[in-house]
């Protein structure tokens, strides 16, 4: 099978006044064809920056440090930015977490959608109308002629995000980056549009990579997993495997408090300790101030990503390299 | 796999007519909602001119001396003159009476007479609001164009060394006191540099029609719009430029961009329509404040405008006209309050749905 | 102390007092206003010339070093005048903002403490004095009452209120629900003291940014009614001695370009620590 996207040996650093904040290290990940992927892990472990780094929408003071992403034969972190406008909603599309403040106030949904058509397929006004109608249908928002003409405000939030789906999928892009998209919606709105997401999946072929923080949608929707913290995979595995045999100990404190509905929280309060600090991050293995498992080695040596078990699976974990 | 293509081909002949049917329904919605707005806008304004009105009224009253003197101004009259004013506004019924004729009288725009011009006070007034407004408009168009223009580059990259310069140049315009920037300009290019007129509208050596005319009203024109127009530039792109910043860093830009729009598209589609919108209603809000400057501008150059109308007004004490002056300024500003609320809507629709 | 930002943590703030002068813009403003106060206190007492005496030198001498700002057309020493004029419209401008952040103050918190009722009145007024055109009223204010510095600066005051308190009333109405306010009131605390001793130091940071903004504005004003010839005659503002130069600005432009600078030096200190005071207290304004 080949691949939509692979990123190898990515580090992306923030250079704020503060000082520098690493956000992504040596950060690997492949999606291929049709496939749906999870990038796991807690608010500010620099999922979204990476997601924000294939898209190269980055803030102005980040700054590509090593590695690169390929995607359709480019590298995106030298891609002429020309060349990256074509990306964007043609190759990859993207959608977002609030569905409210990502679409422009001012304009109709369906111009909206028509905007990112015109963009990549040179239509015309009508032609690119027609798609625009043809996107909203294809994200099965009933009585769409209308929609059409709605102004964002007038719609519910599972209707805005469909919406946005539309316009990242109007071009019929190879992957779609999906960043916490139920996060801010109705439960029984969440599980719609992920269904319509993994309709989508099917019927255009499109590869998903799916940022969450959310186990359960992995479980049902993903292949793969890639567990991220503080920067760095820390594990790498196929769905079945992580659930019922996690290696890493950051992914079985992950696990055991999504195994308790009551505590679920967007940053994972149930793992003691502090979410580290991305500015200055502890020496040794990043996750070592927070695990129970801590010995020897952890405070100053840090792990490699290695192949552990019999599987497919990748940790960067001493207690792996330990049992070696 | 055929029939399915086919039958997506009439669906889509069948959804133009269905869409056209929505965008009918959807317009004609939106008109009643408009046409309500407009209303309730009118209707709102109807309180603050009363309340001019009888600001008006009060300072008649309340000013030190005879009210009579209010309505004549500091000047030799006769005292037959003295009585007829008396008689015509009624100063010796009861005050609520009085009142009630006072509004009568400026509801049919009878402002009073100026003695020192020997003139009515409205006609007095509506002679001079085309120079005013010929000065205001084209400062206007300037300072608008520019200062949006500066603002958008500016807000684009802040703290950069163009959004430095011109914010700094702009915090002088905008601490500058505009007769004073207007007395510098007029030194330097009209006195020391005798390349523009000093004083008036046009000269009198020029034709009283045709392009002789235009030619000379364009030339006595240039320095005041100039220093008018920095005024107002300042004003606008300081404001631009924060409104830039802010919605530059909001989720929808991102998507504009995640859908592949280049930084042109992305400034002046997504962007400058989401800013210009506060920056609008800062001009239209306003436009008393533009007024003000406008006396002082027209005072420097002598141009016969409303400003400068004022100006002779204050300097002769001349009550009167003062207070009919207020009247006329406070409904141009009324007025511009309304318009730059409706233009907003046109704009933002959401506020139609509040 | 430990703020959560979005994607890291940051150890601790600088102080606002660092804030505030690591911005350049704000120290050379005060550094201005510095300056400009002594000038007012000490001109008067430093020059040898009386401000009002007429022909202490040749008339509309050009600045030497015997007038350092040379003398108008009468043959006064323009320095000596302008060191009072500075002190006038200094006085003008911080006594006016003072009075309409006292009002802004009293309504903002009223309005938006009580809501509701109190509200809706006092809002309608407010929006109803935000569209009166300020200027005029305060010139007709002045025409009518007379050209007295009392009768200006109370002019200004009075009509400069309406914005700050819109801003302070938004902060009122965002803080009076914080859990100290109601435990304050479950404590048997006084309306008055909930409001002025709980609430109102919170909200304080617009009211000093829009204040020092106004006292700018305030100057900016007096100068201009000045100008048109309602300044206080017995008081030589700045913007008096620049009406009165009018006449003589053709061959005495130093009888106009002095005077005017100092304004203009006055009102941009002011605006330069009003836009200093908005980064402290508004951090968004900040960027990254």
């Amino acid at each position: 099978m080949t691949d939509v996207l692979r990123i190898d040996d990515l580090t992306m650093h923030l250079e704020t006044e503060l000082g520098t904040v690493r956000a992504v290290e040596n950060l690997s990940l492949r999606v291929d064809e049709g496939e749906a992927v999870a990038l796991v892990g807690e608010s500010g472990c620099g999922k979204s920056m990476t997601a924000l780094s294939i898209m190269r929408l980055l803030p102005p003071y980040a700054r590509f440090r090593s590695g690169s992403i390929r995607v359709a034969g480019k590298d995106l972190v030298t891609a002429p930015e020309r060349a990256m406008r074509q990306i964007r909603g043609g190759t990859i599309g993207m959608i977002f977490q609030d569905p409210l403040t990502f679409l422009n106030p001012l304009r109709q949904v369906g111009e909206q959608i028509a905007e990112a058509v015109r963009l990549h397929t040179g239509a015309g006004r009508v032609e690119a109308d027609a798609q625009a109608l043809e996107a909203l249908r294809r994200v099965r928002i009933a009585d769409a002629e209308n929609v059409v003409h709605n102004y964002p405000h007038q719609l519910s939030g599972g209707m805005r995000q469909r919406v946005l789906i539309a316009i990242a999928v109007a071009c019929r892009p190879s992957l779609l980056i999906c960043d916490e998209p139920t996060t801010a919606l109705d439960v029984t709105i969440q599980a719609q549009i992920m269904e319509l997401i993994d309709n989508l999946r099917h019927e255009l072929g499109t590869a998903v990579l799916l940022i969450t923080h959310d186990l359960g949608l992995v479980a049902q929707y993903c292949s793969r997993v890639y567990v991220m913290y503080a920067g760095q995979v820390v594990e790498d595995a196929g769905v079945r495997e992580i659930f019922q045999h996690p290696r890493h100990p950051y992914t079985q404190a992950l696990l055991q408090s999504s195994l308790r509905p009551d505590r679920v929280s967007e940053d994972f309060a149930v793992i003691d300790g502090q979410p580290p600090q991305l500015l200055a991050p502890p020496p040794g293995c990043r996750f070592h101030p927070r695990c129970p498992r801590v010995f020897d080695p952890c405070p100053s040596a840090m792990p490699g990503l290695d192949r552990a078990g019999e599987g497919r699976a990748m940790v960067r974990c001493h207690l792996e390299e330990a049992h070696q | 796999m055929v029939e399915a293509t086919s039958k997506a081909n009439g669906g889509d002949a069948v959804a133009t007519d269905v869409a056209a049917a929505g965008k009918a329904r959807a317009k004609r919605g939106i008109r009643f909602r408009y046409a309500r707005y407009v209303a309730r806008r009118l209707l709102q304004a109807v309180p603050i001119i009363v309340v001019i009105v009888l600001i008006n009224f009060t300072l008649i009253q309340a000013a030190p001396g005879d009210p009579v003197y209010a309505l004549i101004g500091q000047m030799e009259t006769t005292p037959e003159y003295i009585a007829q004013v008396r008689e015509e506004f009624g100063l010796d019924e009861p005050l609520p009476q009085q009142f009630l004729s006072y509004i009568a009288k400026i509801a049919t725009f009878d402002l009073g007479y100026s003695f020192r011009f020997r003139q009515d006070v409205s006609g007095l007034i509506f002679e001079r609001v085309p120079a005013t407004f010929l000065l205001m408009g084209t400062a206007l168009v300037i300072s608008s164009l520019l200062g949006i223009g500066l603002g958008v580059i500016a807000g684009r990259r802040p703290f950069g060394w163009t959004d430095n310069a011109a914010t700094i140049f702009a915090l002088a315009g905008f601490s500058m006191p505009v007769f004073w920037l207007g007395q510098l300009v007029l030194l330097v290019f009209a006195l020391k540099l005798p390349w523009f007129p000093v004083q008036g509208m046009v000269s009198l050596r020029a034709p009283s029609h045709g392009w002789g005319y235009i030619a000379s009203v364009l030339h006595h024109l240039v320095l005041p719009a100039t220093v008018y127009g920095i005024y107002h530039l300042t004003l606008i792109f300081r404001m631009t430029r924060i409104k830039m910043m802010d919605v530059l860093v909001q989720d929808f830009i991102t998507t504009a961009r995640s859908k592949g729009a280049g930084e042109r598209r992305v400034l002046f589609v997504h962007a400058l329509p989401n800013a210009i919108l506060p920056v609008i209603t800062v001009i239209g809000y306003n436009f008393g404040f533009m007024l003000a400057g406008s006396v002082l501008v027209e005072t420097v150059f002598g141009w016969p405008g409303l400003g400068r109308l004022m100006y002779e007004a204050i300097n002769a004490r001349d009550y009167p006209l003062l207070l009919g002056l207020f009247v006329v300024i406070s409904l141009f500003v009324i007025i511009a309050n309304v318009l730059t609320d409706i233009i907003y809507a046109l704009i933002d629709p959401r506020i139609l749905y509040r | 102390m430990t703020i959560e930002t979005s994607s890291f943590t940051v150890a601790s703030q600088p102080s606002g007092l660092r804030i505030f002068f690591r911005n350049r813009a704000s120290a050379v403003g005060t550094a201005v206003l510095i300056l400009l106060v002594l000038l007012a206190v000490l001109g008067p007492v430093l020059s040898p010339y009386d401000p009002l005496s007429i022909g202490v030198g040749e008339t509309m001498a050009p600045p030497s070093l015997t007038h350092i700002f040379g003398t108008d057309e009468l043959g006064r020493d323009i320095f000596s005048r302008a060191s009072l004029g500075v002190g006038v419209s200094l006085f003008v401008g911080f006594v006016a903002a003072a009075m309409s952040s006292t009002i802004a103050i009293l309504i903002g918190c009223i309005s938006g403490y009580f809501g509701a009722f109190v509200d809706d009145v006092l809002m309608r007024m407010t929006e109803i004095f935000q569209v009166i055109p300020r200027f005029f009223l305060a010139i007709l204010l002045v025409a009518f009452f007379g050209a007295s510095i009392v009768n200006i600066v109370i002019a200004i005051g009075l009509l400069s209120w309406p914005e700050s308190a819109r801003v302070i009333r938004a902060e009122v109405m965002s803080l009076k629900n914080r859990q100290y306010v109601s435990s304050a009131r479950i404590a048997g605390a006084s309306t008055a003291s909930i409001i002025f001793g709980e609430i109102l130091p919170n909200a304080l940071g617009p009211v000093i940014v829009n204040a020092t903004l106004q006292v700018g504005q305030a100057m900016l004003l007096e100068a201009g009614l000045s100008y048109l010839g309602l300044g206080d005659p017995n008081r030589i503002s700045l913007g008096l001695m620049l009406h009165q130069s009018q006449e003589i600005m053709r061959t005495a432009w130093w009888a106009t370009a002095l005077p005017g600078s100092l304004i203009f030096f006055a009102v941009l200190a002011a605006n330069l620590v009003g836009d200093g005071l908005n980064d402290l207290f508004n951090p968004r304004a900040r960027a990254r």
